[in-house]
């Protein structure tokens, strides 16, 4: 039997070979044996273990090492960014973490709260520009939009898609004609070049309505900044209400003085023309009664007192066209032109379609196209220096249109400087819900189309 | 109380002469340990039931018997308990027809009486059966307040398969419990390990319930084959040098746990006990001579710091302490007869896995690598 190699050497060495004979030695070195193996073994496993831990310990040493040299470095970053937050180096003591996180957790809280007010002073502000009552819209020095209020345009998602891009976009978005934005460009322009604040009226027909318009009163207010264009805000309010109540007033006025006119032209009519009529026929008699040759002076006075009655007889009419219940619009109208070339300066060409007297024309109607043309025949006279005139009366698709053609003088429309005669006309076929055209230039005569629907 | 050893050699019965001589007819119980090779060979409880008609008779199978101040393999024994005063009642259930462990831990004593309950000895089947599922299924019942003590069954250094048998011949997936009833039944515990724990704390970051995957996102069973170097050619059980120290807080101290399998294939491997995942563990490796002072501190224990003279002490140590003492096995043994004041008679096996509180614990558990020591005393 082989025993461990230290026993063998140690039976070897110190136990004679007759000793090792009996079986109790035998047995005895067996147990030794065992223990020695036994002991070889448990040491094996200790050794086996503590270095295969003392390897792990240096793994997770290294581990550890690499996560102090993270960590020193992360601090690093975070110093650096202390610096450029507050401009300073933190404190020498500070390589503690905890002590860097302290002061950016400050700083975050500083932050946080100015973040708070900005945001109660953004949403105060947004809540004003989302509810003013008013469009309002920024654009950069291109025109195009850098901001829209909710009131310019409803839908966010359009809002939003319409930043960056102008009018023109817009219209090709929607596939409408660019006529609005080659208008608004025209004002922008001007607006940046004349450095001054714009002022314009937008005149839209109300969708599904025929008479009823809305009017916006657009505004472009450049920003500068060092001389710079910073922005123009564009600023539009709905003076719709404001027009219409404005309107209602100019009939009120127009029919104040319609009124007047009429008692006017009736009390002349009625009373003067009477007592002159009463006068001349009292100058008749009288001269039956003189028998006297030389009556001259009675003849002057009957004269004159026919002549007044005739001129009052005129004014009367002038005043209130349509006051003779008897007479038709178009009889007025005729009478107008006759009695404004009763000189036959003018050759004159008046055309009325018949077809006129079967649609009830109102009232309101007549006087005024009466008073346009009234006022149309006074400026020919007064400017034009025409020859020949054309006048026509007729009735097209539910609409009354009075055409007036003059060879005289002309003007450039942008030119003219509107007296009250264009004022007036204007008034009046805005309170008829009409349209008024005009055709003229230097030396081309002049071409109206007042259109008034029935 | 009287209580006898018998070994069985040579198809006769030799009794130990430290034991008392008890009559065969009217002795409670019996406690047969033996070989999974002993007990499986047929007619093994009608050769017990000849000897002792009127007994309650449990089997266990083993990884070593100990008999009184000697460790047996392959052999079968017998200890006789003849009670004055002290009753008991067993109950047995299979695994099989429950469950899991914990039900079947829960009904397996669920219909013992409450009254005088003094103690519950629990010898479980150690493969097929997680015993720390079945300790809490135990302790459910009795609250914490009846002391369990016993162990899980062996099967040499095979983990294969137990055999646990109650009144009949044993077979695998059997749990049996037996209650003791009487106030003059005086019963004391003492259960230490002795194991070093050694190397960096790590992580079990995945298992399920016993089975063990990863440590450290590792594999676990590649780490343990690093430490056992040439011991890996024999896995299983060349594992059982070195336990896992688990910590969690369910438990307020390390809890030793052992393998009890591999899994090549899905390198997992089975403990004979819960591992939670997310546990902190370190490695455990014996030192001889620590290993053998447990089993006094334990005897110190279970004799109530030498207040109590025991009848009997029944030992329970693991399987793990077997391998790593070896030829020196004995030494804990004999060790704890002479801390017990070299009076009383000792009996029991190398177990699977020990049943009961650690030192001054109250709260029974599952422990591995222990040397587990119940001693009785009937009051005259």
């Amino acid at each position: 039997m082989s025993y461990h190699k230290l026993l063998q050497k140690q039976v070897n060495k110190f136990l004679p070979t007759n000793l090792q004979e009996p079986i109790e030695v035998q047995n005895l070195l067996s147990a030794i044996n065992d223990s020695y193996n036994l002991f070889e073994r448990d040491k094996d496993i200790a050794d086996r273990a503590f270095r295969i831990s003392e390897e792990e310990y240096i793994e997770i040493n290294e581990l550890l090492k690499n996560e102090i040299l993270t960590k020193q470095q992360s601090i690093q970053k975070l110093k650096e960014a202390f610096l450029s937050i507050y401009g300073q180096t933190i404190e020498s003591n500070s390589d503690d973490l905890l002590i860097i996180v302290q002061y950016l957790l400050e700083e975050v809280n500083i932050r946080k709260e100015t973040e708070d007010k900005l945001n109660t002073y953004k949403k105060f502000s947004e809540d004003v520009l989302n509810n003013i009552p008013a469009d309002i819209a920024v654009f950069d020095k291109n025109h195009n939009y850098i901001f829209i209020n909710p009131k310019g345009v409803a839908n966010l998602e359009l809002r939003e898609w319409l930043i960056g891009k102008n009018d023109f976009d817009y219209c090709k978005l929607k596939g409408i004609d660019d006529s609005i934005a080659v208008e608004r460009r025209k004002r922008f322009n001007e607006c940046v070049a004349s450095k001054r604040k714009i002022e314009y009226l937008d005149k839209h027909k109300v969708p599904n309505s025929e008479y009823s318009y809305t009017y916006i009163l657009r505004n472009f207010y450049p920003y500068f900044e060092n001389q710079e264009l910073k922005f123009v805000i564009g600023y539009a309010i709905d003076i719709t209400e404001k027009i219409e109540f404005e309107e209602r007033l100019t009939k009120a006025i127009i029919k104040t003085q319609e009124d007047e006119r009429l008692e006017i032209g009736s009390e002349l009519h009625d009373n003067v023309c009477q007592i002159l009529t009463g006068v001349s026929m009292g100058l008749s008699m009288l001269k039956k009664s003189l028998h006297t040759p030389n009556s001259m002076w009675l003849d002057y006075c009957e004269t004159n007192i026919g002549l007044a009655l005739k001129e009052t007889e005129n004014l009367s009419h002038r005043l209130s066209p349509i006051f003779h219940e008897d007479i038709y619009f178009s009889q007025s109208i005729i009478k107008l032109v006759n009695d404004f070339n009763c000189s036959l300066n003018y050759k004159l060409d008046l055309e009325i379609d018949h077809s006129i007297s079967e649609f009830v024309i109102n009232l309101d109607i007549q006087l005024n196209l009466f008073r346009i043309l009234q006022e149309e025949l006074r400026n020919i006279y007064k400017y034009a220096n025409a020859t020949i005139i054309k006048i026509a009366l007729s009735v097209v698709d539910k609409h009354i249109i009075l055409y007036t053609k003059d060879n005289g003088v002309g003007f450039e429309l942008s030119k003219v400087v509107k007296g009250n005669g264009m004022v007036n006309i204007n008034r009046r076929v805005d309170i008829l819900n009409g349209a008024l055209t005009i055709n003229s230039a230097t030396g081309k005569g002049c071409e109206i189309i007042v259109k008034i629907p029935l | 109380m009287k209580t006898s050893l018998f070994k069985y050699v040579n198809a006769s019965w030799e009794e130990h002469s430290f034991g008392a001589t008890c009559n065969c007819n009217i002795v409670d119980l019996i406690l047969c340990y033996g070989s999974k090779n002993q007990l499986a060979a047929s007619g093994i409880y009608d050769l017990l039931r000849q000897k002792f008609t009127e007994a309650e008779i449990v089997l266990c199978s083993t990884a070593g018997e100990i008999f009184h101040t000697t460790v047996l393999s392959d052999s079968l024994t017998v200890v006789a308990i003849e009670f004055k005063t002290t009753l008991i009642q067993t109950s047995a259930i299979n695994i099989k027809s429950c469950i899991n462990s914990y039900e079947a831990g829960k009904r397996l004593i669920e219909h013992f009486s409450k009254d005088d309950l003094k103690y519950v000895l629990v010898l479980s089947d150690g493969t097929l059966v997680n015993g720390s599922e079945l300790v809490k299924g135990l302790t459910d019942v009795t609250s914490n307040k009846v002391l369990i003590t016993g162990g899980l069954a062996g099967d040499n250094f095979d983990f294969k398969s137990t055999l646990v048998g109650l009144n009949e011949q044993p077979t695998a997936g059997t749990i049996v419990a037996i209650g003791f009833y009487g106030n003059n039944l005086i019963v004391n515990h003492g259960s230490l390990g002795g194991w070093d724990m050694f190397g960096p704390e790590r992580i079990i970051t995945k298992s399920i319930d016993n089975i063990l995957y990863e440590i450290d996102n590792k594999n676990a069973l590649d780490l343990y084959k690093r430490y056992l170097g040439p011991d890996v050619d024999n896995l299983p059980s060349s594992a059982l040098l070195y336990p896992l120290a688990v910590m969690t807080s369910e438990y307020g101290h390390p809890i030793v746990r052992t393998i009890l399998d591999i899994n090549e294939q899905q390198k997992t491997m089975t403990f004979a006990g819960d591992v939670p995942q997310g546990s902190k563990v370190r490695l455990m490796k014996a030192n001889l001579d620590k290993l053998t002072m447990a089993s006094q501190i334990a005897s110190d224990f279970a004799t109530n710091h030498h207040q109590i003279n025991p009848d009997f002490a029944l030992l329970i140590s693991c399987v793990g302490r077997r391998l790593v003492l070896g030829s020196r096995i004995e030494e804990e043994v004999e060790t704890a007869f002479e801390a017990m004041g070299k009076n009383t008679l000792l009996a029991g096996f190398y177990s699977y896995g020990e049943i009961s509180p650690l030192n001054g614990a109250v709260k029974c558990e599952l422990q591995n690598q222990t040397m587990t020591i119940t001693t009785f005393y009937e009051l005259p």
